[in-house]
C-alpha cells in the first residue's frame, strides 16, 4: 500500500507541475500585454526633443522643426502637463512660422531692393518689422511656458536628476539660440532698410504707365497695352525695356521709342478668369541700375468669357482594371453646348472621353489600363474649353478593385479510394459563362490545370488517391483565375467523403473474427466453469455418499444430495465449492417459493447431521426422507 | 497492494493526466489556438486564415494568397526556395519579425533590406512606455488606408530599405537602445526615424515585411489601426485573398509539444493497421487467462 501511495503521489507531482513546466519553457518572442504594460513617462525625452525642435529653428530649418512638432503633439504625455505641454506645442509652432515667414520677407526685400523696386520692398521689410516684434512677444512667452514645463518636471526640485536638469539647461540654450536668430533678422532688417534709403536717395525715380484698349474684352479677341516711361521730371526714358505680365506670368517685352512710349498688342489668353492684372515694369538694367529706380504700372482686364458647368447624372463608385464604366452627364454654358469635348482622366492618363449632344449630354465609355493597381484613385471628368467658353471639371472618388465571379463545383457526395472521380464546374459573373479561365485543382495530393470552355464549364478526371483511413470527408480545392483583367482570383472548396472499400473490409473481418473469438472464449470459460462448478463437486466429500446409506448420517445425506439436484435443476443455481450449505440455501430459498421451509428445514437437519457431534435420530432420517420425497414430487423429479 | 493495481492505478493517473493536457488551454506566443493575450486565435478568425504547419504546404498556384510568415526558428535551404518560388509564382509573402530569422528569408529573395534586430525605442510617441512605440509615419498611400497609427510591441527595424519601397517609419524621437539601457544616449544609441515596414514587388508576387510580428496578437490586434493596417498588408496583391498562417516557424513549449502528441495519436486511432494492433493487444490480455489455464 506504502508502494502505491508513494508510486501515485510521484504521478500526480508530475502532472501537476507539468502545465508550469510547459509554460516557464525557454522562448525570445518579446512582447508584453498592452493590458497589463507599465506606463512610464521619460521628462528627459520630452525636453531633449524640443531642444532638437529649437535647434532646428535655430538652424533656419523650419520645416523639418515643424514635421517634428507634428510629431509630438501625438507624444504619450501625462494628464497633468497635458494641457502645459499642448501650450508649448503651439508657442513653438508660432515662433517657428514667424521666423520662417520673417526670412522670407526679407529675402524678397532683398531681392527688390537688387531690382531697384524700392517701394516693394520697403512694404515688406515693414511686414518684417512687424512679425519680428511678435516673434519678440511671442518669444518671451516660450521662456517662460519653458520655465513652467520645468517646474511641472519637477526641474527645480530637490529630486531633480542631473539628467532632467541637464536637458532643461540644453532646451533653455536652444531657446536662447532661437532668440539670437531673431535678433539676425532684426539687424539684417535694419541694414537692407538701410540700403532701400540709400538707394532711394542716390538713384532717379522713374514712371510708367498703362492704359488697356479696351479694358474689356472677350477670351481671344486683341486687346492693345501702351504707355510712357519717364522719369521723376517727366523726360522720356528712351530705349528701355519694358517688360509684360499677365497676372503673375511674364508674358513679353518691349523697348520704349523716340518720346519713351510703348505699345504692344494682345490676343486675350484662354484663361478663364476675370478680371486680370495686367502688368508693364520697367527694371533698370547694366549702367541703369545705378541710376533709375524701377518702376510698375498695372491695370484690370475684364475677361469675358461663358461659364461652363458639369453636371453628372451616373457615375460608378467602383471601377475595374480593363473594364469599360459608363459615365454619363450634362454639360451647361452660356455659349452652347452642342459638341463639348468630355474627358474622364484617372491618374494624368486619358480613360475615356465622348462629345456632348444638342443638349450637352454626354455618356463616355471610361477603360482603366488593364495593369492599373487596385486602390482607391480620384476619377477627374473634365468638358475641355472651346473658344469664349470656359471648360469645367468634377472629381470622382471611386475605387478599382476586381470582380469575383462565381464559382460551382460539382462533385458525388460519396467516392471510393483508388476509383475515378469526376468533378465538374463552371464559372461565371452574374450569369455570363467566364471562358479561358485557369483553373487549378487540388485534391489529396493530386492537382491539375484547366481551363474553361465556352460556357465558363470545366472538369477533371481524378484518380482518387487511397486513403489509409476508412472514411472521412476530403476538400477538393479549385482556384480560379480569369485572364480577364477586372476579374479576380477566386478560390471555391467542394468535399467528397472517400471510403476505403479495402479497409472497410479489413474492419468487417476484423470485428467478426473479434466476434468468434470472444464467442469461443465464452463457451471455452463457460466449459470449464462448468467443470469447475459442477454440483457434485459443490458438495464436498462430506456429502458423498457411496453406493448405498449405510446409517442415518448417510440416510439424511442422500435425501439433502436428492433435494438438492431438484433445487439445482429447478432454480438453475449452482451449487459452489466455496460455499456452504446455508449460503447456498440463502441463494435459493426466495425461488423456491413455499417449498423453501422444507428445503431449509432439510438443510438444517444435514447440517444437523454433518457438524452435530450426535448421530441423527430415527425421526430426523425419516424427516430428511419425507422432505426429499416431498420435494421430488412438488419439484417433478 | 499487488502490483497489478498500482499498475491499473497508474494507468488510469496517466489518462487523467492526458486528458488535463488536451484540455488545458495553449499560451504559445502567436499559436492560432491561443486565446490569451499572446496568441493569434483573433487573427485567424477575423483573417479566415489557414495554418501551415509545414511550408511543404504552401499552394502550387500561390495568385490569390497570402502567406504570413512569423520566423523564431531557422528556415533550411528547402523552405527558403519553397518561400521564393511562392512569391516568384505570384503569393504575395508577409513576413513579420523581430528578433527571429526573417533576414534570412529576405537575402535569400535577394532583397537588398533586412530586420536589424535591435530593439526600437520611442520615448514619447508610444502607448503606456517606450517599449510600445506608436507609428504614425506612412509613406504609402495604399497601405495607409483607413490608417492613422500603428502600434507597436517590442519591435525592432529594418536597414537598408530603398526609399520608394518604405511603407512606415518610426517616428524622429524613436531610438535605437544599442546599449540596452532604455534610455537615449547620444553617443552610443542611434536616434529616429527608422524604417519599420517595406514593400517590393518580386517576380509576380510582393513581399512586404514589418519589423514586428506582435501586432497580429490577441492583446495587439485591436489596438490603434493595427487590423486596418495588416488587412491593407493583407490583400495588396489581390482583394479577400486566402490567408496562410504559418505555424512551423515558432517555438513551442511542452505542453504543445504533448498535444500535439496527442494529436497524432488520436489520428492514428484512425488507421486500422493501428486499431487492429491494439484490439490485437487487447485480445492477447484478455486470453492471458484461457493461456494460462
Amino acid at each position: 500500500m506504502r508502494k502505491a501511495t508513494s508510486a501515485l503521489l510521484l504521478v500526480l507531482l508530475i502532472a501537476s507541475s507539468l502545465p508550469w513546466a510547459a509554460s516557464a519553457g525557454p522562448r525570445y518572442t518579446p512582447h508584453e500585454n498592452p493590458e497589463t504594460a507599465q506606463s512610464t513617462f521619460y521628462a528627459p525625452s520630452l525636453l531633449s526633443s524640443y531642444s532638437t525642435v529649437m535647434w532646428l529653428i535655430s538652424n533656419r530649418d523650419f520645416s523639418d522643426a515643424e514635421s517634428l512638432l507634428e510629431q509630438l503633439k501625438q507624444a504619450a504625455i501625462p494628464d497633468e502637463i497635458k494641457s502645459a505641454v499642448d501650450l508649448y506645442n503651439r508657442l513653438t509652432s508660432e515662433v517657428n512660422e514667424m521666423l520662417e515667414n520673417i526670412e522670407e520677407l526679407l529675402q524678397e526685400a532683398d531681392s527688390l531692393i537688387n531690382q531697384r523696386l524700392l517701394d516693394d520692398a520697403r512694404a515688406k521689410l515693414a511686414q518684417a518689422g512687424v512679425l519680428l516684434d511678435a516673434a519678440e512677444s511671442k518669444l518671451r512667452d516660450l521662456t517662460q511656458a519653458t520655465i513652467t514645463i520645468g517646474d511641472h518636471l519637477g526641474v527645480f526640485g530637490s529630486a531633480a536628476t542631473d539628467e532632467l536638469k541637464e536637458a532643461y539647461d540644453t532646451l533653455a540654450g536652444m531657446l536662447s539660440r532661437v532668440g539670437q536668430l531673431r535678433e539676425d533678422y532684426e539687424r539684417l532688417l535694419q541694414e537692407l532698410s538701410q540700403i532701400a534709403v540709400e538707394a532711394e536717395q542716390q538713384l532717379t525715380a522713374t514712371s510708367i504707365t498703362l492704359d488697356l484698349d479696351p479694358g474689356e474684352a472677350w477670351v481671344g479677341e486683341n486687346i492693345n497695352l501702351s504707355g510712357r516711361l519717364t522719369d521723376k521730371d517727366g523726360t522720356p526714358l528712351v530705349d528701355k525695356s519694358i517688360t509684360f505680365y499677365i497676372g503673375e506670368s511674364s508674358w513679353t517685352s518691349t523697348t520704349t521709342d523716340g518720346d519713351g512710349y510703348y505699345s504692344e498688342d494682345l490676343t486675350v489668353p484662354a484663361h478663364y478668369s476675370s478680371p486680370r492684372t495686367m502688368k508693364a515694369e520697367y527694371i533698370p538694367q547694366g549702367a541703369d541700375k545705378n541710376i533709375y529706380q524701377a518702376s510698375l504700372a498695372s491695370q484690370d482686364l475684364v475677361v469675358l468669357f461663358h461659364q461652363s458647368q458639369i453636371e453628372l447624372t451616373d457615375v460608378p463608385q467602383e471601377m475595374y482594371p480593363g473594364l469599360a464604366s459608363t459615365i454619363s452627364g450634362r454639360v451647361t454654358s452660356t455659349g452652347g453646348v452642342v459638341g463639348r469635348e468630355v474627358e474622364a482622366f484617372i491618374k494624368g492618363a486619358i480613360a475615356g472621353k465622348d462629345l456632348t449632344d444638342v443638349e450637352g449630354n454626354f455618356q463616355l465609355e471610361a477603360t482603366l489600363p488593364s495593369d492599373i493597381e487596385l486602390g482607391s484613385y480620384t476619377l477627374e471628368i473634365v468638358v475641355k474649353p472651346r473658344e469664349k467658353s470656359a471648360g469645367a471639371s468634377q472629381d470622382i472618388e471611386m475605387k478599382v478593385a476586381r470582380l469575383i465571379p462565381e464559382v460551382a463545383v460539382h462533385t458525388p457526395r460519396i467516392v471510393f479510394s483508388s476509383k475515378s472521380l469526376r468533378v465538374d464546374g463552371s464559372v461565371s459573373y452574374a450569369g455570363t459563362p467566364i471562358s479561358g479561365a485557369i483553373v487549378n485543382l487540388s485534391f489529396g495530393g493530386i492537382s491539375g490545370t484547366t481551363t474553361t470552355e465556352a460556357g465558363g464549364i470545366f472538369g477533371f478526371d481524378l484518380s482518387v488517391p487511397w486513403t489509409p483511413t476508412i472514411g472521412g470527408r476530403q476538400s477538393i480545392d479549385v482556384t480560379v483565375m480569369p485572364t480577364e483583367p477586372w476579374l479576380g482570383t477566386v478560390q471555391a472548396r467542394a468535399s467528397v467523403f472517400v471510403l476505403s472499400p479495402f479497409n472497410i473490409a479489413l474492419l468487417s473481418a476484423a470485428v467478426i473474427a473479434i466476434g468468434v473469438v470472444l464467442y469461443w472464449r465464452r463457451r471455452h470459460l463457460d466449459i470449464l466453469s462448468a467443470e469447475e462448478e459442477s454440483p457434485t463437486e459443490a458438495v464436498e466429500e462430506q456429502l458423498i455418499v457411496e453406493g448405498e446409506p449405510r446409517d442415518s448420517k448417510e440416510r439424511v445425506l442422500a435425501a439433502y444430495n436428492q433435494a438438492m439436484r431438484l433445487v439445482q435443476e429447478r432454480t438453475g443455481v449452482l451449487s459452489k465449492p466455496q460455499q456452504t450449505l446455508r449460503e447456498y440455501l440463502n441463494k435459493t430459498r426466495d425461488k423456491l417459493e413455499q417449498l423453501g421451509n422444507s428445503f431449509a428445514e432439510l438443510t438444517s437437519l444435514v447440517e444437523k447431521a454433518l457438524y452435530s457431534p450426535s448421530i441423527p435420530s430415527d425421526e430426523d432420517v425419516v424427516r430428511a426422507e419425507q422432505i426429499a420425497q416431498s420435494l421430488r414430487k412438488e419439484l417433478g423429479g | 497492494m499487488s502490483w497489478s493495481r498500482i499498475l491499473w492505478i497508474s494507468g488510469v493517473v496517466a489518462v487523467v493526466l492526458l486528458l488535463i493536457i488536451w484540455v488545458y488551454p495553449n499560451r504559445d506566443d502567436f499559436n492560432t489556438t491561443n486565446n490569451s493575450w499572446n496568441g493569434t486565435e483573433v487573427f485567424r478568425a477575423r483573417f479566415q486564415a489557414a495554418t501551415l504547419d509545414s511550408l511543404t504546404d504552401l499552394p502550387a498556384q500561390p495568385v490569390g494568397t497570402t502567406l504570413v510568415l512569423i520566423s523564431y526558428i531557422p528556415f533550411n535551404a528547402e523552405e527558403l526556395e519553397q518561400i521564393k518560388d511562392y512569391v516568384l509564382s505570384g503569393g504575395t509573402l508577409l513576413i513579420m519579425d523581430d528578433y527571429g530569422f526573417g533576414s534570412q528569408v529576405l537575402e535569400h529573395l535577394g532583397l537588398s533590406y533586412g530586420f536589424s534586430g535591435d530593439l526600437l525605442l520611442d520615448p514619447l510617441i508610444n502607448y503606456r512606455n517606450e517599449q510600445l512605440p506608436k507609428i504614425i509615419d506612412f509613406s504609402e498611400p495604399q497601405l495607409a488606408q483607413g490608417v492613422d497609427a500603428v502600434l507597436f510591441n517590442h519591435a525592432t527595424f529594418l536597414t537598408d530599405v530603398p526609399e520608394d519601397q518604405v511603407i512606415a517609419s518610426s517616428s524622429a524621437l524613436s531610438f535605437v537602445d544599442k546599449d540596452g539601457d532604455f534610455a537615449y544616449d547620444e553617443e552610443v544609441d542611434e536616434n529616429g526615424p527608422f524604417v519599420v515596414a517595406a514593400s517590393t514587388k518580386l517576380g509576380q508576387g510582393q513581399v512586404i515585411a514589418i519589423a514586428d510580428p506582435s501586432i497580429l496578437i490577441n492583446g495587439m490586434i485591436g489596438m490603434e489601426d493595427n487590423e486596418a493596417f495588416l488587412r491593407n498588408a493583407i490583400g495588396v496583391g489581390e482583394p479577400q485573398p486566402q490567408v496562410l498562417l504559418d505555424q512551423s516557424h515558432l517555438s513551442e513549449s511542452a505542453l504543445t509539444m504533448t498535444k500535439e502528441g496527442l494529436g497524432i495519436a488520436r489520428n492514428a486511432f484512425a488507421y486500422p493497421p493501428v486499431v487492429f494492433g491494439v484490439v490485437g493487444v487487447v485480445l492477447l490480455l484478455t486470453w492471458r487467462p484461457v493461456w494460462r489455464r
